[in-house]
């Protein structure tokens, strides 16, 4: 299985609308997305990711569109962070496409400027996510009660790290 | 101790506030020196205009200004929190001003605005502030390894939070 980031092109948007119909894939997203997702929303958004590459990236498995992987930026004083975020078609779940995925985003958010720290924020009962950020070497810096709400109902969300010291001692083995 | 909304009055204390490296060394870049009077007028002005994001309070102690209190409202699943913020005047300091201000935050975000998280990030080495919201009632939640740069340096960040649970949802 060969697993590659790419910038996103105009053909991904069928894609990204028909892996949102998914609940499943819905479930530990955004709260703001609408669902049913609409094609002209997968388009809009397929758009923007084609302008923020490398920070948005089209996860590609075998060839084939499979889900986005991306960093987003953070201000002031959280400068030296960036948030990583993530989704996958259901069919490439379990397959280890995600821990790949998470491995080549950080090569890229470890080479913008500045960047020391990239984490995550996943729901607590995301254990999948979190075995994939583990996998990485990121640690488990805490546990947020309440921290995050989805659809009406909130959950405990898990803060998981990696400096850039710590992903440099990996690299080097 | 209350808290009240800001006013023109509280420019010249507002300024000697934010003016302060003792104070400001643990605040965000967004204060931005030197901070002048005109600086204090221009964020009391639009601490009054803050709609959605948030509220802007001064803290009042024994009648006189004491300090500010900021909540900053989430959005999207973030959307049951608020982030908590505040500084009060160095010759206040060590009187429990800030533990109460919190608290009184605190129930303004549970009762006022139905919220069911209030956050605090602090740097880990102030040790003043992380006692005042250990006192609060609030629990260290999280260590964030090089979570902030400040003054040039990287620093780790704490993360303290007080929960609310619906009673009606433990069921």
């Amino acid at each position: 299985m060969n697993v590659t980031l790419r910038r996103f092109e105009p053909e991904d948007a069928k894609k990204v609308v028909q892996y949102l119909e998914d609940q499943e894939v819905f479930r530990y997203l955004s709260d703001n997305l609408p669902y049913p997702y609409s094609l002209q929303r997968g388009q809009q958004f397929v758009e923007a990711a084609q302008e923020n590459f490398p920070l948005d990236c089209a996860i590609v498995v075998d060839g084939e569109f499979a889900g986005t992987i991306g960093l987003m930026e953070k201000n002031d004083v959280y400068r030296c962070n960036m948030e990583i975020g993530y989704w996958l078609g259901r069919k490439y779940w379990n397959r280890g496409v995600i821990t790949e995925a998470i491995r080549q985003m950080c090569n890229v958010a470890f080479g913008q400027e500045g960047i020391t720290r990239v984490y995550a924020v996943v729901f607590a009962e995301n254990l999948s996510s979190a075995k994939a950020l583990e996998r990485n070497g990121f640690l488990l810096e805490g546990r947020h009660r309440n921290g995050l709400i989805k659809y009406g109902v909130v959950h405990d969300a898990l803060i998981y790290g990696l400096t850039w010291s710590d992903w440099a001692a990996r690299k080097r083995g | 101790m209350r808290l009240r909304a800001l006013s023109d009055n509280d420019a010249p204390l507002v300024t000697q506030l934010f003016a302060d490296e003792r104070i400001t060394k643990w605040l965000l870049d967004a204060i931005a020196q030197p901070f002048t009077l005109e600086d204090a007028k221009a964020f009391i002005f639009f601490a009054r205009g803050k709609g959605s994001t948030g509220r802007d309070f001064a803290i009042e102690a024994n009648g006189t200004f004491a300090g500010i209190l900021t909540l900053h409202y989430g959005e999207d699943v973030y959307a049951h929190t608020a982030q908590i913020g505040y500084a009060v005047l160095p010759q206040l300091q060590g009187q429990g001003i800030a533990t109460r201000a919190i608290q009184c935050a605190v129930s303004f975000a549970r009762e006022k605005r139905g919220l069911q998280r209030v956050y605090a990030n602090v740097l880990s080495e102030n040790a003043a502030s992380r006692r005042a919201l250990g006192k609060a009632g609030f629990a260290h939640e999280a260590t964030l390894h090089c979570g902030a740069k400040k003054a040039g340096r990287l620093q780790d960040l704490c993360v303290y939070a007080q929960v609310f649970v619906e009673e009606s949802e433990e069921a």
